[in-house]
């Protein structure tokens, strides 16, 4: 039990903490701090970039075909294309012997209908592109090379999505692009070389 | 001078003119943050370099909740972080690293300060210039770095006080 003379005492002598004895070098290194350093931040002075940075950056980046970069909506339109043929069920017409029958047309008859690229040219002047880039690693042209197999690669999903799809004639006309544009970039690699 | 909406969607278009400029308006400034953090020019160019293909093949995911420098400098913080770790296998968040640049009073005062701020070991310096510099959160630094709130004030607290030793005969 407390007594009433523990209680006065308390009362008269309250117990008291002290605060840490570092507290007040503490306090005296963030006034110091806010007064004399912090101002300066703001001040402090920038670094340039490197130049050869951006260089090896756009090396680095593997560009988007140029008609891509015309034509945005073309993977977009030939994939809803190709989903729309698959959800109504014509898996059917995946049987080439099937769509012959039904629309005269096959995977012959297309390679026919587009521009005929001399397969062995394009190889012959892919590999001496190739080669130069080896040579001459850092030049602009040698994403030509990508951009090429980038169109190869959309050429074949055309025709894929051809040999699936209604509107032939519409992914014909994008295919006729990208031959064109396959075409262009094989001038220009032979003029490079 | 191109807005930063028509900036962002020539990026997302992949048009290389936009990336240009979008890296010349944001280069300078990303390059001295990272120098500051790995305290070597060679080391903060692979970050600059890390950074930007990171910037350029996410900038579809950039939700614009932020300023687009600020979501840049954000990538660019993580990647000179993850790249000092790999390089120092081990980042320290100690007082044993400690780097004599030839700090001599005499300088623009901002020369002086960047030197001692520079001469900080890797932890105290990493979290003083993320929270005092580049004006991030204890939070934000703690998610960063991978450290407790806690050891992020201290941190900070310990460069204050180095940093007051280092130019109290400046100041």
């Amino acid at each position: 039990m407390m007594k009433q003379e523990d209680l006065k005492n308390l009362r008269d002598n309250p117990r008291r903490y002290m605060p840490p004895a570092d507290l007040w070098n503490k306090i005296e290194s963030e006034l110091d701090y806010q007064t004399y350093i912090r101002p300066l931040l703001p001040e402090l002075p920038q670094h340039r970039a490197p130049e050869f940075v951006w260089k090896s950056l756009s090396d680095n980046f593997t560009p988007r075909p140029q008609f891509l970069r015309s034509y945005p909506w073309i993977p977009q339109a030939a994939a809803a294309i190709f989903l729309l043929a698959f959800g109504f069920g014509l898996g059917i017409w995946l049987n080439p012997k099937n769509a012959t029958s039904r629309n005269g047309f096959t995977q012959g008859a297309l390679k026919n209908d587009v521009e005929a690229l001399d397969m062995q040219l394009i190889d012959e002047v892919r590999m001496a592109h190739l080669r130069w880039c080896t040579s001459f690693p850092g030049d602009e042209s040698c994403h030509w090379l990508e951009e090429l197999s980038s169109l190869e690669a959309a050429q074949k999903k055309l025709e894929n999505a051809v040999r699936r799809a209604e509107d032939q004639a519409f992914l014909r006309q994008q295919i006729r692009r990208v031959e064109l544009d396959k075409s262009r970039l094989i001038r220009q690699m032979a003029q490079k070389i | 001078m191109v807005d930063e909406v028509a900036l962002i969607a020539g990026c997302r278009a992949n048009d290389r003119s936009a990336q240009h400029m979008l890296y010349r308006r944001y280069a300078d400034a990303m390059y001295t943050i990272a120098f500051r953090i790995t305290r070597n020019k060679d080391l903060a160019s692979d970050v600059l370099q890390e950074a930007f293909i990171r910037v350029f093949r996410y900038i579809s995911d950039f939700r614009q909740e932020s300023t687009l420098g600020a979501w840049i400098r954000t990538i660019v913080v993580r990647t000179a972080i993850s790249l000092i770790r790999r390089e120092q296998k081990g980042f320290s968040y100690d007082l044993s690293e400690v780097m004599d640049l030839g700090i001599t009073p005499g300088y623009k005062d901002t020369d002086y300060l960047e030197k001692a701020i520079l001469s900080l070991p890797s932890g105290y310096r990493t979290v003083f210039l993320l929270v005092e510099v580049e004006g991030y959160s204890h939070q934000d630094v703690s998610d960063l770095l991978g450290i407790s709130i806690g050891t992020s004030k201290s941190q900070l607290f310990y460069a204050k006080r180095r940093l007051r030793l280092l130019l109290s005969a400046v100041f």
